[in-house]
């Protein structure tokens, strides 16, 4: 369970999703696979274009090692486990 | 400044509805159409042209130059959403100026229904498609509801204060025929409205809607001048808190050679009131409950026809709107207005903001 974060291999700066280089001009790239953030903003998204949803879902700004990243909440917790599904994270 | 440089010298603008009622290439026709008559130009002393629009597909600029029987040898497609009408008055004064084209006509709109919208923002980068459209955000909604928690957090805000912009932008709709929501809305109605992703309501997120938008700019001492231009794209990498827009503020000023507070109107690009509010801040209006009540008191005109908010967002036409509405207000009792495009959200916030200052050139 966790999610992968790319780091430059010249300057250490990770990113959520991959860049395809880095503005320090890095172009190797390493995975730092995180387990865990913290929650910093949520939101309780109750409709999309053209319809109300019936289970409205929970999005959450999540702090990774410094990285900002948007996922499913599906924890009432500020310290969450990340894990991606089919390309969305998810912070339980 | 030229006493001959570019300027613009047509408007156009289709009425806005909240069903795609015509295909998107006949509501640019239609808005094409208005702006050279408005500019009293026939289509063969068009010698540019410009369009942005997600739902011209599988025609481009050169089809739609065909299909609009003009000959042009300056041509351009702007792919920025909010931030393309000024991007593309950006490149047409340049043309214009270095006499690639001596008459520029740039479009913008789109025809979107809820389906069209909704693939259009499933699929709108790769990060979108690959990390928020499977979780799912639905479009940018729930983005902007934690940028204006985060907005909330560093201003000490409440949703009345924005409130109290939403229901300024509703009041100043009264007056454009074009716009979808024109009867005003009460401080209760505002509050009372569904949440669609906490803290934003319905009246905090811009109507889907279809409709175009057009300028004309060319040489001339008439029309509306360009005085300043200043742009920022990607200026954080996405990695800050999406309330600065990182725009050179004091760069556009000096090229003005004025100040906000010269500004007769403000025509703010308006997704989002947290995203009015955040870049007038960045342009030197004040804190924003300084702005708010600078706007309630009537000191301050600002999205003077409704904005998006009210008029609704045309796709592409969003980042033209208020330039057409700067140029109405300019033609009749303001001397200056400050327009701005902000927009295409890469990953968590837009990564593109620009903005203008206009004046009316001496008749």
């Amino acid at each position: 369970m966790s999610i992968p974060l790319q780091v430059c291999a010249e300057c250490g700066h990770r990113a959520f999703p991959d860049r395809l280089l880095c503005a320090c001009g890095g172009r190797t790239f390493s995975t730092d696979e995180a387990e865990r953030g913290v929650v910093e903003e949520v939101t309780t998204l109750r409709r999309v274009p053209g319809r109300m949803l019936e289970d409205p879902i929970r999005v959450a700004t999540v702090e990774v090692e410094g990285v900002r990243v948007i996922a499913r909440l599906e924890s009432d917790a500020r310290d969450v486990a990340l894990s991606l599904d089919r390309g969305a994270p998810v912070a339980r | 400044m030229p006493r001959n440089g570019p300027t613009i010298v047509g408007i156009g603008e289709t009425v806005y509805t909240r069903q795609p009622e015509r295909p998107t290439p006949e509501l640019l026709a239609e808005a094409a159409g208005l702006a050279l008559e408005d500019a009293r130009l026939r289509p063969q002393d068009v010698d540019g042209l410009g369009v942005s629009s997600f739902s011209l597909a599988p025609d481009h600029a050169i089809d739609l130059a065909w299909r609009l029987g003009l000959r042009v040898r300056w041509l351009m497609e702007d792919t920025n959403g909010g931030a393309s009408g000024l991007n593309m008055l950006q490149h047409a004064r340049r043309a214009v100026e270095a006499a690639d084209a001596h008459a520029v006509l740039l479009l913008a709109g789109d025809a979107l229904g809820a389906k069209d919208f909704r693939r259009l923002t499933d699929m709108y980068n790769a990060a979108t498609r690959d990390h928020l459209t499977p979780i799912p955000t639905g479009g940018p909604n729930a983005l902007f509801a934690m940028l204006t928690q985060r907005h909330m957090a560093a201003h000490g805000l409440t949703r009345e204060d924005y409130g109290r912009l939403v229901i300024a932008q509703r009041a100043a709709a009264a007056g454009n025929p074009n716009a979808l929501y024109r009867e005003p809305l009460s401080p209760e109605e505002y509050l009372d409205a569904p949440l669609v992703a906490d803290p934003l309501g319905r009246p905090d997120c811009v109507p889907i809607a279809s409709g175009a938008d057009a300028v004309v700019v060319a040489r001339g001492h008439v029309g509306v001048r360009i005085r300043a231009f200043r742009a920022a794209y990607n200026h954080d990498g996405q990695e800050g808190d999406g309330l600065r827009t990182g725009i050179d503020a004091g760069g556009l000023w000096h090229d003005a050679g004025l100040r906000p507070a010269d500004m007769d109107v403000v025509e703010v690009y308006d997704d989002y009131p947290a995203i009015v509010l955040v870049q007038l801040a960045e342009l030197g209006f004040g804190d924003p409950r300084e702005v708010l009540d600078r706007i309630a008191s009537g000191a301050l005109r600002v999205n003077t026809g409704g904005g998006q908010l009210s008029a609704g967002q045309a796709g592409a036409a969003g980042g033209m709107l208020g330039l057409v509405e700067a140029v109405r207000r300019l033609r009749d009792d303001a001397r200056t207005a400050l327009v701005t495009g902000y927009g295409m959200v890469a990953y968590r916030y837009g990564a593109c903001v620009n903005a203008v200052v206009l004046e009316a050139a001496k008749q």
